[in-house]
């Protein structure tokens, strides 16, 4: 997520609306992107970005940056996404079947156009992401997709460092296991 | 240092560049010795790691902003009415019992629409109320046990 700076947050804090669009401008595709990578689901990732920006703008005079800004946009998306992932829980049951056939795209797609590269990186990605619980769905998200450190990643979910280390492990222990059906022999 | 600690480390620390550079690179000579664990290091990348580098980011489309825009335009609070000069307290009266009449209509009529107006407003307030802060725990580990102290 880019920088947001101080005098953008105090403006905005005063109910400066454009100070709070740029705002919007600055962390919506981080927002966004972590809900819909959680989620896999478009719509209910639109309302999760919804529900973190009006979040945000309501509590943003009691912010008081004892915390980075970041920090807390982390943490109120990741605890939102979370939410809503965990309220469907048909999301948490689906199967691994998708993941030979979008993991064998993947070899293959050297041999495809640049558009079809894409979709079957976007097919990949969301069957890998289905193999994982919500937790450990959310650390990989934070981790490989935006970045974050242990640390980071920690604060945004509320969990310490270890716990973090631990579901990346098993997160990544059910990529492997699964991933061995997609070996070709 | 042995296999297991080895492998231990490479599904975590190693991959995520959380390792102090001397631990680096015993694991970096451990794995130019050992093939078992090397073979672990490369189906990691190709099939744990390498797959989300791809990962793009995404852009929220345009109708996620309208409707921010629209739940933040309700005002949060009554308005005030600051009476600074005594010119301006007579069209402050004024405005006082204009409202105070609008209001009252409710309760004489019964369906109009500032009856659906105030109700409106009543079912988001109490929508903001359970929604504004809800930071719904987690099962474990307490997610979101935290939050308060970013918001004192
Ligand atoms: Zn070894």
């Amino acid at each position: 997520m880019q920088d947001i700076s101080r005098d953008l947050l105090m403006q905005a804090s005063k109910g400066d609306m454009q100070a709070f669009e740029e705002i919007y401008r600055l962390a919506s595709s981080f927002v966004y992107s972590v809900a819909l990578r959680i989620i896999s689901n478009a719509d209910e990732a639109k309302e999760v970005t919804q529900d973190v920006f009006i979040k945000i703008y309501n509590n943003l005079r009691r912010f008081r940056f004892r915390s980075s800004f970041k920090t807390w946009v982390y943490r109120i998306t990741a605890n939102t996404a979370l939410n809503a992932l965990k309220k469907n829980s048909k999301e948490m049951s689906r199967r691994a079947a998708d993941y030979d056939v979008a993991l064998k795209a993947k070899d293959d797609r050297a041999t495809t156009t640049q558009a079809i590269e894409m979709d079957d990186n976007k097919k990949l990605l969301s069957s890998l992401l289905d193999m994982l619980n919500p937790d450990q769905r959310a650390c990989i998200v934070l981790r490989e997709i935006e970045g974050l450190d242990y640390k980071e990643i920690s604060r945004a979910l509320g969990i310490n460092i270890n716990t973090v280390r631990s579901r990346l492990k098993r997160a990544r222990e059910a990529l492997l296991a699964h991933g061995k059906r997609g070996d070709r022999p | 240092m042995n296999c297991k600690k080895v492998k231990e480390l490479l599904m975590t620390d190693y991959v995520d560049g959380e390792l102090r550079p001397d631990i680096r690179s015993k694991i970096k000579e451990h794995l130019a010795g050992c093939s078992d664990c090397r073979t672990l290091e490369e189906a990691l990348q190709r099939k744990a790691v390498e797959p989300f580098r791809n990962a793009q980011k995404v852009q929220a489309p345009d109708i996620v902003w309208e409707g921010i825009k629209d739940a933040i335009a309700v005002p949060e609070r009554a308005p005030v009415f600051i009476i600074r000069r005594p010119a301006f307290s007579l069209a402050a009266v004024a405005a006082l019992i204009f409202l105070t009449i609008i209001f009252a209509r409710p309760f004489f009529i019964s369906h109009g629409p500032v009856t659906e107006y105030v109700q409106e407003q009543a079912e988001f307030f109490a929508y903001l109320d359970t929604g504004a802060n809800g930071f719904v725990n987690g099962e474990d580990e307490g997610i979101g046990t935290a939050i308060e102290e970013y918001f004192l």
